[in-house]
């Protein structure tokens, strides 16, 4: 369907590496969560700053003697802290969690370069340094969507693509009954399991996962559909009795595996 | 493709929604226009017929009929208000008409805006009818939570801070509910626009009730996502917005006070950006209606396996 932009690359051993970009959507909210993070933390400084005034007062003046313009100091102070948290927090996470944040990581996406390598302190400094103007500016928002490698200027810059993280559908965990197994080995024998095609099995498979989160009568509708598609395909005459679509979609799926192997 | 439909995280939603926009951009904001213009319409209609209204009127008033007068202005209103909801309904169409496009092609079963407007003209009624029933049940839901929010300020001692903190606290809580409920029933014209058996508002807004069970903060995640997307838009928007009023002020202190230059100058920032916000209504609706029908895609294929299907090697595509 083509709705996500990919990114493939050829490394110098040949190796065909292909890519997600993470789309306007995931970063939007990426930002959105680190934004909210980080004001949790400036407000947390402000606090602190307002709750213990004369705490910081005497600090600053053990450390430093009396200073005239005091409440200059401590504003300056204060904006160069703001600055640092804001260019420290992205540069400090994406450098040690592989090109992630705590927003990233939820919305499951990953800074990575353009090659595909890990990022390093050098990519993430650089990104950092110039997301003031992508984000203040809007600037990024508008390159991200309208860019084909999704890149702001910070991406640009550093070197860098933002990926979504692939999601392991090898591991397709769902249960299948002891009945399935055996019903399966039958199938193999009346029915010709090799007419299922790959395609077949991947919409087999995707049903079993998706079973549980349906409703049920759309779950009963959609077993009955498939088990009936699927008994002209095997080129089978008759379901065998007391055998429910559901229980007849897991036994050819494991009648598949077996015979794939 | 590692994420199908049916499958869809936040961000993709909103990033595949916006996709599908752009690449139809021209067909949506066509349909997008109409239906921003059938609700200016009656508005326009309001000031002509008032102008025309008054030019009958003032004189039966000052010949002493102000009965005649009053029942002429209650019948007016009367019209105006029929002419109101079928302007409304006709805009609600065709901005279902978007979404059942969109789905369309999430479905691999693209229609034309042609195909689609007959599909949906029989129901152009019912879809003013499900947004004004829904409009009073989400008031009653949400009636608990904003009675608490009303009377929660004015109990006990005025400047307590736990009064204080109270009220914070019932406001948010109204907000979350109210946020709950909307995205609960956030979708009721797709059920209407794209499945057959849907005829009745009751039905649609049940039928969104149903289907998004379990789901809801995950849509109000969506929607808070996909409205973070529209800011910069509207922003940039904004900038002509100030300097149309910066200036304008500025000439009307140049004029010295009050003068018809500078009453004009204002008056045609005013304008300006009452225009310029329309314009974004029609580019943002669309992008709404895009979300709309990807959510409601997606749980259909969550929920109802849509999309799951067995082909032969002769029917598949």
């Amino acid at each position: 369907m083509g709705l996500f932009n990919q990114f493939s690359f050829e490394t110098p051993e040949n190796v065909e590496l292909e890519f997600t970009l993470a789309g306007i959507g995931n970063r939007a909210l990426a930002l959105f969560l680190d934004y909210g993070v980080l004001l949790t933390i400036q407000i947390i400084y402000l606090l602190a700053i307002l709750i213990f005034p004369d705490l910081i007062g005497d600090i600053i003046n053990f450390v430093a003697g009396d200073i005239p313009n005091i409440q200059l100091w401590v504003f300056a102070i204060l904006g160069l802290i703001f600055f640092f948290t804001y260019v420290g927090y992205f540069m400090i996470f994406e450098t040690l969690w592989q090109g992630q944040t705590p927003g990233k990581k939820f919305a499951k996406i990953r800074v990575v370069r353009d090659d595909g390598r890990p990022v390093r302190m050098q990519q993430a400094t650089l990104r950092s340094l110039f997301r003031p103007i992508d984000d203040l500016l809007f600037l990024g928002f508008f390159l991200i969507v309208f860019s084909k490698q999704e890149k702001r200027i910070g991406d640009w810059v550093a070197g860098t693509l933002v990926i979504q993280e692939e999601t392991v559908t090898h591991h397709t965990i769902f249960s299948i009954t002891e009945e399935a197994k055996s019903l399966a080995i039958q199938l193999k024998l009346d029915a010709d399991i090799s007419l299922i095609s790959t395609e077949d099995f991947a919409v087999i498979r995707e049903y079993l996962k998706r079973r549980d989160g349906m409703i049920l009568e759309a779950r009963i509708e959609l077993a009955r559909k498939l088990a009936e598609q699927a008994k002209d395909i095997i080129h089978l005459e008759k379901v065998p009795p007391n055998v429910s679509p559901n229980l007849f979609l897991e036994a050819l799926y494991l009648a598949y595996q077996k015979y794939e192997s | 493709m590692s994420q199908n439909p049916g499958q869809l995280s936040v961000g993709n939603v909103v990033s595949a929604s916006l996709r599908l926009y752009r690449d139809n951009f021209k067909t949506y904001f066509g349909v997008s226009l109409i239906a921003c213009l059938w609700v200016l319409a009656p508005f326009l209609a309001l000031v002509i017929i008032g102008a025309i209204l008054a030019a009958i009127l003032v004189p039966v008033i000052t010949a002493g009929n102000e009965g005649i007068a009053l029942v002429f202005l209650l019948i007016f209103l009367l019209f105006w208000l029929v002419l109101l909801i079928y302007c409304v309904a006709k805009s609600l169409t065709n901005a279902a008409v978007i979404s059942r496009l969109v789905f369309g092609l999430l479905n691999n079963k693209p229609e034309t805006v042609t195909e689609v407007r007959k599909q949906i003209k029989s129901k152009t009624w019912i879809f003013w009818l499900t947004q004004f029933v829904l409009g009073i049940w989400l008031t009653i839901v949400c009636f608990p939570a904003a009675l608490l929010r009303q009377v929660v300020p004015f109990l006990g001692n005025q400047n307590s801070a736990m009064v204080a903190l109270l009220t914070m606290l019932t406001e948010l809580l109204y907000w979350l509910v109210y946020l709950w409920f909307y995205s609960r029933y956030f979708f009721p014209e797709l059920p209407l626009a794209i499945e057959n058996d849907i005829t009745g508002p009751i039905q649609a807004i049940g039928r969104t009730w149903n289907l998004t069970k379990g789901f809801a903060w995950r849509i109000v995640l969506i929607i808070t996502v996909a409205f973070i997307i529209t800011i910069p838009v509207y922003l940039i928007a904004g900038i002509p917005v100030i300097i149309a009023f910066v200036s304008a002020v500025a000439s009307a202190t140049a004029y010295g006070g009050f003068s018809l230059e500078a009453a004009g100058a204002i008056i045609s920032a005013f304008l300006f950006s009452i225009i310029l916000f329309i314009l974004l209504n029609i580019i943002a609706l669309p992008f709404w209606q895009a979300v709309k029908a990807v959510i409601y895609y997606d749980l259909r294929s969550r929920r109802e396996g849509l999309g799951l299907d067995l082909r032969d090697s002769f029917s598949s595509n």
